[in-house]
């Protein structure tokens, strides 16, 4: 019965993971983009993660959560509750022949570190390989319990 | 209707177990970027015992109702584990750990699925006179 | 330890019946069984001890796959072949049996049918 929590799970991560990838290809793309729409260089985009408990709806962990009086539910799925915009401020490079520079000739950059990014990709693409992997175990269990008896 | 060997009883109830516990694992993966988000883990006395998870410093003893958990149920913590070095954000989800977990998790459900499926189709022999 | 349990005996034994010395003289066609006939009770009563033998070595088998299974579900065993194939023991036996049971109930029929 309750495989479908745990696909819901792995699925909320592997949508958490997908919207940093976005915002992180966002930023990348973005590092050097002096002139956004709202005025001002470009402030990287940056999601906040929240873990949202599961109604797992099952007697084992209820069983387990109720002896102990704890709150009814040991899971949680990952949500994005909001993309923040980081409001460090942006970067200052000094350049006067620069269109955006202003009257003292220095650039305003985007608060985007190329290095820092590029490490949060590997870390999001592991948490998505990962996600990817507890699904594909899930499926092989289901498939094993369909098996029993034949 | 013909009870259940002690065998096969032990091992629905393990089934149910590890499908609990992929419930678990599979939360603390989704949560591995979540800030303050700490790792939990459901464990059994026998399992513990052993040796086989590091020591724990926090543990909440939850005792099931032997009467209605039946055998193999008996003493399973919800466990957390406070040892894990945590993040700046207050994370310390170990993903080589519970990627780790995954793994053991699954082949012990295909296992007692495999096995589970075994002893019935014995039964099925034996009921259908040595013919079916 | 015999393969599968069976008393080597049973194993090398030559079937069909005729071939055994206390039955064959007379050949059965000449004088079919009377009731009184030792010999052929003999064999028939140290059969019926095989066969419950062999019960018995099913049943232990079945014990020790239930019971190495029960520790695998609780987590106390990590043997997963050595389990595997306690089962497979339990299972083989019990087909054995079974195999041999309905051979010994054919040939009771033919026997039956064969007399006057």
């Amino acid at each position: 019965m309750d495989f479908f929590s745990a696909m819901e799970i792995a699925s909320s991560g592997l949508d958490a993971q997908r919207a940093r990838m976005n915002a992180l290809a966002s930023n990348l793309a973005n590092a050097r983009t002096t002139r956004t729409a709202e005025g001002g260089p470009y402030k990287r985009i940056d999601p906040v993660f929240q873990a949202v408990p599961v109604n797992t709806d099952n007697r084992f962990a209820d069983a387990v959560a109720n002896a102990a009086g704890a709150e009814p539910t040991a899971v949680y799925r990952v949500e994005v509750s909001e993309l923040r915009r980081d409001q460090a401020p942006p970067q200052q490079m000094y350049d006067p022949s620069h269109p955006d520079a202003d009257e003292r000739g220095f650039v305003a950059l985007p608060n985007v570190n190329a290095v820092e990014e590029m490490v949060n990709l590997i870390t999001a693409s592991r948490a998505y390989e990962s996600g990817v992997t507890v699904m594909q175990t899930i499926k092989g269990m289901a498939q094993s319990a369909l098996s029993i008896g034949s | 209707m013909l009870p259940l060997s002690n065998g096969a009883q032990a091992l629905t109830q393990a089934l149910e177990y590890h499908r609990e516990r992929h419930n678990v694992v599979a939360s603390n993966i989704a949560n591995v970027e979540t800030p303050g988000f700490r790792p939990v883990d459901i464990l059994r006395d026998s399992e513990v015992e052993q040796g086989r998870t590091l020591p724990l410093a926090r543990t909440e003893k939850s005792h099931l109702n032997p009467a209605s958990a039946g055998p193999g149920l008996e003493g399973v913590h919800r466990v957390e584990d406070t040892t894990a070095p945590v993040g700046a954000d207050g994370n310390s989800v170990s993903l080589e750990r519970e990627m780790s977990k995954l793994a053991a998790n699954d082949l012990r459900y295909q296992a007692a699925a495999r096995f589970i499926s075994k002893h019935l189709g014995m039964l099925r022999y034996a009921a259908t006179g040595g013919n079916g | 330890m015999a393969p599968l349990g069976l008393p080597p005996a049973l194993l090398t034994q030559q079937t069909p019946i005729q071939s055994r010395p206390e039955i064959a003289k007379p050949a059965l066609a000449e004088r079919p069984l009377q009731l009184g006939d030792e010999s052929a009770v003999e064999g028939a009563r140290s059969f019926a001890d095989h066969l419950q033998q062999m019960v018995k070595e099913v049943d232990a088998q079945h014990k020790t796959a239930d019971a190495r299974t029960a520790e695998f579900a609780e987590g106390k065993s990590h043997d997963i072949h050595g389990t595997m194939i306690a089962m497979e023991q339990a299972d083989i036996s019990l087909r054995t049996l079974s195999s041999v049971r309905n051979r010994l109930i054919d040939a009771y029929r033919e026997v039956m049918r064969m007399g006057a």
